[in-house]
């Protein structure tokens, strides 16, 4: 009991103690902020991630493509743990507006809306046929003509506050698509004959998924005009890949091992029937599908992890300077202590205990105060913009939309822990120096 | 007298410390007994090695040679956790320059050994009876009215008599002193010594360690220390 | 003084406060000259791949060679080369295709360095009929390894003498299109990759073919009399003051295009003459900021070694208060007093901050090292070259940032020793040579 009575005293009395106090906080306060934000970041980018892709790919990286798609739909819809499929067909296309002299390179994917809708979140992400995905395809200036979706950033200017200046109603708009058609051994099917095909599309709407790599470089098309682009659409016809969607109550990798099981036994009952497109198909999770561009993310994130471990050891480093000190000074209170039995390990305890509370008192402090300023962190943002024209993300180059604040409950209580964990490891070593003080030599008049 | 009249009892002690290079020997072969219910002044000059010998008795040090022995028990076979027992319990000490915790009131410094010796339920079950036990010491020592106040706001004579409170809250079977005026006038210090003979007839074993004679002699037995042998 | 500066020597824990003000400025320099560096080679990759300044008028313009010839007649110009973009498609076999930038170049022979060139050649291309010949960026033909970030060079060179076929195509410049498809062919050239590149710039080595201009032209405007030119890059005389030969530039465009092309006046002035380095300047300011909130960030957190200095000292006057009060006693002044504190201040600062530039020199110049050990031992792949832009971390120290982090260093130290120095004066030699 003495132990919580002298910690609290000292932490009261002794001003250096303040010093501690507010250091684990500063440091507490950067690291929540500073976390919170990354964590968020990465977190909302998995999210727009995973609503792109859905929960599974079964695909080729291949621009061939693979066949028999069908057959394999069937398959899976008659299973248990699928909710929805929808085919797909990527390529790589020229894109030139009239208007303009050049063409532009972009990624084409031809989808049925509807069906790729039910899998991913695309729906969500049109702007005039958000109401009915059905007609994403239908400009609504003229609905007989057949329409293609932009990628956002392709169409559109983003402003300072990264909000784009949508139209009322999309504008008359023709897109002129080519694409190199291929057969199924990757050779050019049109060879001699131009060697491409070309058709045109009419803007119809835009996709804003809020991966820039995605809506400043993919344009949309219907699902067969995609395939005849290609080249995929011959007596046996090809796609590039089959978005899945899982029932809710299904885990992702058990879904995952499942669709995996599913095409090997499909293409060992297709024996060597293009055997050479079929075993270039994987079956992934989204995960895995995006891993190239969600390791980039993590990777910020470790960083930034890493560079913010220093500022806890800038905490230990402070603590044990703290520690340092106040233990100089209370040497006579060790030797009075133990002159009245107080063991070795209880004085380091006592130390201990004041440690633990300095890290408790300033990582609560430091907490408050990171939740209370991620609370109005965007505010704060607009104010600093409204005044200093300061930006942290310039909206027009991130695709970054407010700045996430929702504090992980996971995330703090590590900060917390390990803001303890600081604070006792730079009081160990002045407490352990503590504890080995003789008695006599601290109770002699020259100590005073 | 039989062994169990001596409550504690020192044999062939020595003791040196290093100064720098050069050693210096401060006990070179002290014997001494003591009995239960003696006030006993140990006197010396400066550096005769008094407040060692008595730092080695209440086993707040230890001789490099010799055995001291507390009721029959060898201190040197006891280990680190009965000897914290033993400071607890068994001893109560005083020092000259009080040595009381800035941080706690006079009453917390004063129940503080009883709090040292309990866990925190021991302490939830028992706070009210060592509260109690602690005001009482103080009420008989005259400090009843500054129970709540900190040590610097004490006189010097007062804060020796928390210091002897303190001694005292355990119920010591020994307890030493060490100068234990030698930071008083004249005035407060015989005040502190009225305590000791008070204490010592109701049956408290004293070893006072003093180099003023005059203070010895209030003492029921004098022993003087001189070139680390008693004389 | 003398016995101060023994007594302070031996205490270990004042080393503890020189540590962390080297720790504090190395990790400052550190960030610092990253960033710095990394800045810089964004801006000199610009650089080097279009020249100091830029002429890019609204559109395609001929008669590009007379223009070239009056910019490299003046004082400001030492050499300027026309070039021509343009997106396609590039099929290298069997299923793969890829989105590139077309760039024609006028230099196209002596552009890239034996060291760019994955032939380690560094002759010109010999050229044939049947086909054109370019040169293909790297990443447009392999990918890096996902774990080391590098290129098989072996097989990056068996695609050197490959045939692919490229497509693109730009309506020409005075039709206007009512109907989009009409007049308007998709243009395919075989093309015969020459070498391979590998500038160390992500987005040159991913993205882009290299045509001469000439070929370029024939393949998006067959049958046209005159060459086209999209661009001008213009290399500077050294020593020459940016302004003034923007000006003279542009004075040279205007006369250029009103005799020879009879622009209206409007397209002679919205022509964009701007340096690479105002081209890239909003990505600059961006980075700049970056670093900016990461040093104040830092910056906060290295206040500790202020702290730390203040604990330190505040710690050494307090238990030797009783030889300050003797010294002062023995007629020392209160300013002598304060110096030995301020005065230790100023060491730890300089010592601190020397070591501190030291260290940063070291890591920094070592960062790529540093980067491949951690990969060796946590199998952790710190910078990617797709996501950082450049395949090296860019390692020079940004000695005008560390000389204003040190300065910054002794400041904070002197500030750290000033409240002990001031205890340190205002002890009273009597209230503490007396005995309590």
């Amino acid at each position: 009991m003495y132990k919580i009575i002298l910690s609290v005293r000292y932490l009261l009395k002794r001003r250096i103690s303040y010093l501690a106090f507010l250091a684990v906080a500063l440091c507490v306060f950067i690291v929540v902020v500073v976390m919170t934000v990354i964590t968020g970041l990465v977190r909302d980018f998995k999210v727009k991630n995973h609503k792109w892709v859905g929960d599974c790919v079964v695909g080729t990286e291949s621009l061939v493509g693979f066949p028999y798609y069908e057959d394999f739909i069937t398959k899976l819809e008659e299973s248990d743990i699928i909710d929805s499929v929808s085919a797909v067909v990527k390529s790589y296309a020229l894109v030139k507006n009239r208007g303009l002299q050049e063409s532009l390179g972009v990624e084409i994917m031809g989808i049925d809306p509807v069906k790729h809708s039910k899998v991913t979140g695309f729906g969500k992400t049109l702007y005039h046929r958000r109401g009915d995905v059905s007609e994403a395809f239908k400009p609504a200036y003229d609905p007989n003509l057949v329409g293609c979706v932009v990628g956002i950033d392709k169409w559109l200017m983003r402003d300072t506050n990264g909000r784009y200046s949508y139209e009322v109603s999309p504008s008359e708009a023709a897109l002129l698509v080519s694409c190199f058609p291929l057969t199924s051994k990757g050779a050019l099917a049109k060879a001699g004959t131009g060697l491409v095909n070309t058709k045109t599309f009419y803007y119809s709407d835009t996709s804003h998924s809020g991966l820039a790599a995605v809506d400043s470089s993919f344009i949309y098309l219907p699902f067969e005009e995609a395939q005849l682009l290609c080249g995929m659409a011959g007596p046996v016809k090809r796609i590039s890949a089959i978005h899945i969607k899982f029932k809710p109550d299904v885990k992702l990798e058990k879904g995952c091992g499942k669709v995996s099981t599913l095409w090997k036994r499909f293409i060992e009952e297709k024996g060597e029937e293009q055997a050479e497109l079929l075993d270039t198909v994987t079956v992934q999770s989204w995960k895995e599908y995006r891993r190239a561009f969600i390791a980039a993310m993590e990777k910020e994130q470790t960083l930034l992890t890493i560079m913010f471990a220093f500022v806890g050891v800038t905490t230990v480093f402070i603590v044990f300077v703290v520690f340092y000190m106040i233990v100089s000074h209370k040497s006579k209170d060790v030797g009075i202590l133990k002159s009245i039995g107080v063991s070795r390990l209880d004085i380091i305890e006592l130390f201990s205990c004041f440690a633990f509370l300095i890290g408790l008192l300033g990582s609560a402090a430091g907490v408050l105060a990171g939740r209370l300023f991620l609370l109005k962190i965007n505010k704060i943002e607009d104010l600093l913009f409204e005044h200093f024209e300061f930006q942290l993300w310039d909206r027009t180059m991130y695709a970054i939309s407010d700045i996430p604040n929702a504090v992980d409950s996971k995330v703090l209580v590590v900060i917390i822990v390990t803001a303890i964990a600081a604070c006792l490891a730079g009081a160990f070593l002045p407490s352990w120096q503590a504890a080995k003080l003789e008695v006599v030599e601290t109770l002699q008049v020259s100590q005073l | 007298m039989s062994k169990d009249d001596y409550i504690l009892k020192a044999e062939g002690l020595y003791k040196s410390y290093r100064m720098g290079e050069a050693g210096v020997s401060v006990l070179r072969g002290v014997d001494l007994a003591v009995k239960k219910g003696d006030f006993v002044a140990i006197v010396g000059a400066s550096g005769s090695g008094k407040s060692t010998l008595l730092h080695i008795l209440g086993a707040l040090d230890r001789p490099d040679k010799g055995v001291v022995s507390f009721e029959g028990s060898d201190l040197s076979r006891v280990g680190e956790r009965e000897l914290n027992k033993f400071r607890n319990k068994m001893v109560g000490f005083v020092f000259q320059f009080y040595h009381l915790l800035d941080e706690l009131s006079v009453l917390e410094n004063v129940f503080l050994p009883a709090m040292a010796s309990k866990s925190v339920f021991g302490w939830l079950g028992s706070h009210r009876w060592v509260k109690s036990r602690a005001r009482k010491l103080l009420s008989e020592l005259g400090l009843s009215e500054r129970a709540n106040h900190k040590p610097y706001q004490l006189s010097g004579g007062e804060r020796q008599r928390v210091a002897i409170g303190r001694a005292l809250m355990n119920e010591p079977r020994i307890l030493l002193a060490d100068e234990p005026t030698g930071n008083l006038d004249s005035a407060t210090g015989n005040g502190i010594l009225n305590v000791f003979e008070r204490l010592n007839k109701a049956g408290q074993t004293i070893v006072m360690v003093t180099h003023d004679e005059r203070i010895a002699q209030k003492a029921g037995r004098i022993i003087t220390l001189a070139d680390g042998k008693i004389k | 003084m003398f016995l101060w500066v023994r007594y302070l020597r031996k205490k270990k824990i004042v080393f503890l406060s020189i540590a962390a003000v080297a720790l504090s400025a190395a990790l400052l320099i550190v960030v610092s000259s990253l960033f710095s560096g990394f800045i810089n080679v964004f801006e000199q990759s610009a650089v080097e791949a279009m020249g100091d300044i830029v002429l890019e008028p609204p559109g395609k313009f001929s008669k590009y060679e007379e223009l070239i010839r009056r910019l490299e007649q003046s004082s400001v110009v030492e050499q300027a080369t026309a070039t021509l973009s343009a997106q396609g498609l590039l099929h290298l076999g069997k299923g793969n295709v890829r989105g590139v930038e077309i760039w024609g170049v006028s230099n196209l022979d002596t552009r890239f360095s034996r060291l760019e060139r994955v032939s380690g050649d560094e002759h010109p291309v010999s050229r044939n009929e049947q086909s054109a010949c370019g040169f293909v960026g790297i990443g447009v033909v392999a990918e890096p390894d996902e774990e080391t970030d590098e290129y098989d060079f072996e097989t990056v060179k068996k695609m050197i003498g490959q045939q692919a076929v490229l497509t693109t195509g730009a309506a020409p410049e005075d039709k206007q299109e009512k109907d989009p498809t009409s007049d308007f062919k998709r243009r395919t050239v075989r093309v015969a990759i020459a070498d391979v590149v590998f500038t160390g710039v992500y987005h040159l080595d991913k993205k882009i073919v290299y045509l001469s201009i000439e070929e370029l032209q024939k393949v998006l405007y067959p049958g046209g009399n005159e060459g086209v030119a999209g661009q001008i890059q213009i290399k500077l005389r050294a020593g020459t003051e940016t302004d003034a030969a923007l000006a003279q530039i542009r004075g040279v465009w205007e006369t250029f295009a009103a005799e020879h092309l009879r622009w209206e006046p409007y397209l002679i002035r919205t022509t964009a003459i701007v340096t690479t380095k105002q081209m890239q300047s909003r990505y600059v300011a961006e980075f700049r900021k970056q670093m900016g909130v990461l040093l104040l960030i830092f910056g906060v957190v290295s206040l500790s070694a202020v702290l730390l200095i203040f604990c330190i000292f505040y710690m050494i006057v307090e238990t030797r208060q009783k030889d300050i009060a003797i010294i002062k006693s023995c007629g020392a002044t209160n300013g002598s007093v304060a110096l030995i504190f301020i005065g230790f201040g100023v060491c730890v600062g300089l010592v601190g901050s020397a070591a501190g530039m030291i260290l940063g020199d070291i890591v920094t110049r070592n960062i790529n090292t540093i980067e491949g050990w951690i990969r060796i031992i946590f199998g952790l792949k710190l910078w990617k070259s797709s996501v950082y832009m450049f395949s090296k971390i860019p390692n020079e120290v940004n000695w005008d940032g560390a000389l204003i982090i040190a300065l910054s260093a002794i400041i904070a130290a002197v500030v750290g020793a000033l409240i002990p120095a001031i205890i340190a004066v205002r002890t009273r030699p009597v209230n503490v040579l007396r005995y309590e």
